[in-house]
């Protein structure tokens, strides 16, 4: 265990565009939650978890290719 | 070639919010949120912000308190449920999560009283899901059966609460409900739901350097839970009693927590969450940073502070607008969340707290997240206002003068 003023492990930089990771569908009904899995230094998790959104985004930039090409409205719920 | 399903998406000053799956939300830059179609030159003004801080657009998440009811009186409710309450209607209920979405809201949790007594929480979750939102629950377990549990498989996540092995349990909600708990728990793992567990800290279900939270957490780990909720015990409803400060955590509690924390996550079975009142009891672990960083490194991970009137808000029974579940609703109907959330006083002054911040949280690096702390437990301690007195740095401010 780390001391209680000991900072967190850095970890790899998020995916390019990425600003910000939330997990977890935030089940609690009277004051929201953050998961601290990766704060408190899940680095490998965050390597497995990176990379798939880096694909899940990458996913979508290339479905919405053909609708902007069709000058298509995006399926945006925005 | 899968077809993917709509991104939901809004737009927000920094680029946007973007939900992957039920498990998984994005904030994504600028440009990366125009490359997938979402348009927000109406609210990118000005430089790209390099986190994600700042006034919303709306809601992330919303609680919605469904019912009253309950058949038991838990000693910290703070609803103050009891079993004469009473159930909001279901098209109530059905309106309120069509300006949910409307609102662009992501996560909707249901609460009360007991929500299992609602009859209509199966139809709430299937109408939330065909509005795009993604629908949880929170449970005591009382009244759940093999077959309601098949009824919730719409919920993303039910958690149910459960403070503590032992006596624990017991010693915290002032009756044995403990094995109620743990068949509910066990009963939505057969039903393929994933299950989270609630854990409110007090003394007696932390006990000495976190040991009864740590058996907690390995015996509901044992029995299925994907994740832990630690929530900070707030004195209101029921809790907002005399005996608050014999129940919260002692600060020696609170010093060991990042290391309790530490090894949990460790653990590496379940995932742990904290709930929003206990990020200024972690600030000392963040001294050593710049502000800069201390925040990026929080907001990067997703760590919600007190996000009351901003990325939170709560739907009361009397169908209020409240800036969290604790706090008192203001005067906007929820069917005018859409409209009215930027200007709404009750959440904007929940939302502009952390703009007035007050000695030693001015000077504090992860003042930007953790936004002043739990006001519930503040405006408790402190009704003349001031900082939260539970944090460890306003208590060593305090103990130096």
């Amino acid at each position: 265990m780390s001391g209680s003023n000991d900072v967190p492990p850095e970890l790899p930089p998020l995916p390019p565009g990425v600003l910000a990771v939330r997990l977890g569908p935030g089940a609690n009904c009277s004051s929201v939650g953050s998961v601290i899995d990766l704060l408190f230094g899940a680095v490998v998790v965050s390597g497995v978890l990176y990379a798939a959104i880096h694909v899940a985004v990458a996913e979508r930039r290339v479905a919405r290719a053909p609708k902007e090409q069709e000058n298509k409205p995006p399926e945006i719920d925005s | 070639m899968t077809t993917l399903p709509p991104l939901r998406a809004r737009a927000e000053h920094f680029g946007a919010w973007a939900r992957l799956d039920d498990r998984t939300m994005v904030a994504l830059d600028r440009e990366t949120a125009r490359s997938l179609g979402i348009l927000g030159d109406e609210v990118w003004d000005g430089p790209q912000p390099l986190d994600t801080t700042g006034a919303l657009s709306a809601p992330l998440e919303v609680h919605v308190a469904i019912t009253t009811r309950c058949p038991v009186q838990c000693t910290g409710c703070y609803q103050e449920a009891r079993p004469e309450g009473v159930h909001v209607e279901t098209t109530t209920l059905l309106e309120s999560l069509d300006a949910l979405a409307a609102a662009g809201v992501f996560t909707v949790a249901f609460g009360g009283g007991e929500p299992l007594t609602h009859p209509a929480l199966e139809r709430l979750a299937e109408h939330a899901r065909a509005r795009g939102l993604t629908p949880v629950l929170t449970t005591s377990g009382i009244g759940l059966s093999e077959e309601r549990a098949r009824s919730l498989a719409a919920y993303a996540q039910i958690n149910v609460s459960h403070d503590g092995v032992g006596e624990a349990y017991e010693a915290v909600r002032g009756f044995d409900g403990g094995h109620v708990a743990e068949r509910a728990i066990r009963t939505l793992v057969a039903a393929g739901i994933p299950v989270g567990v609630n854990v409110v800290l007090t003394r007696d279900s932390y006990g000495a350097e976190g040991a009864h939270l740590l058996a907690t957490v390995a015996h509901v780990a044992s029995l299925g839970a994907r994740e832990i909720q630690l929530l900070r015990y707030k004195p209101a409803g029921r809790a907002a009693s005399l005996d608050y400060l014999a129940r919260r955590l002692a600060p020696v509690d609170v010093d060991a927590l990042p290391r309790v924390l530490a090894a949990l996550v460790a653990r590496g079975d379940v995932s742990i969450r904290i709930d929003c009142a206990l990020v200024p009891l972690l600030s000392p672990a963040f001294a050593a940073l710049d502000a800069a960083e201390a925040t990026r490194r929080l907001t990067s991970l997703g760590v919600f502070g007190c996000e009351a009137g901003n990325a939170l808000s709560a739907v009361k029974p009397s169908g209020l607008v409240a800036p969290c579940s604790f706090l008192g609703e203001g005067e906007l109907p929820v069917r005018d969340l859409a409209t009215g959330f930027g200007d709404d006083a009750t959440l904007a002054r929940a939302r502009g707290h952390v703009d007035r911040p007050s000695p030693p949280c001015d000077t504090c690096n992860i003042r930007r997240v953790c936004r002043g702390g739990c006001r519930v437990v503040a405006d408790h301690l402190r009704p003349l206002g001031g900082p939260d007195p539970e944090c460890p740095r306003v208590r060593a401010f305090e103990e130096a003068r």
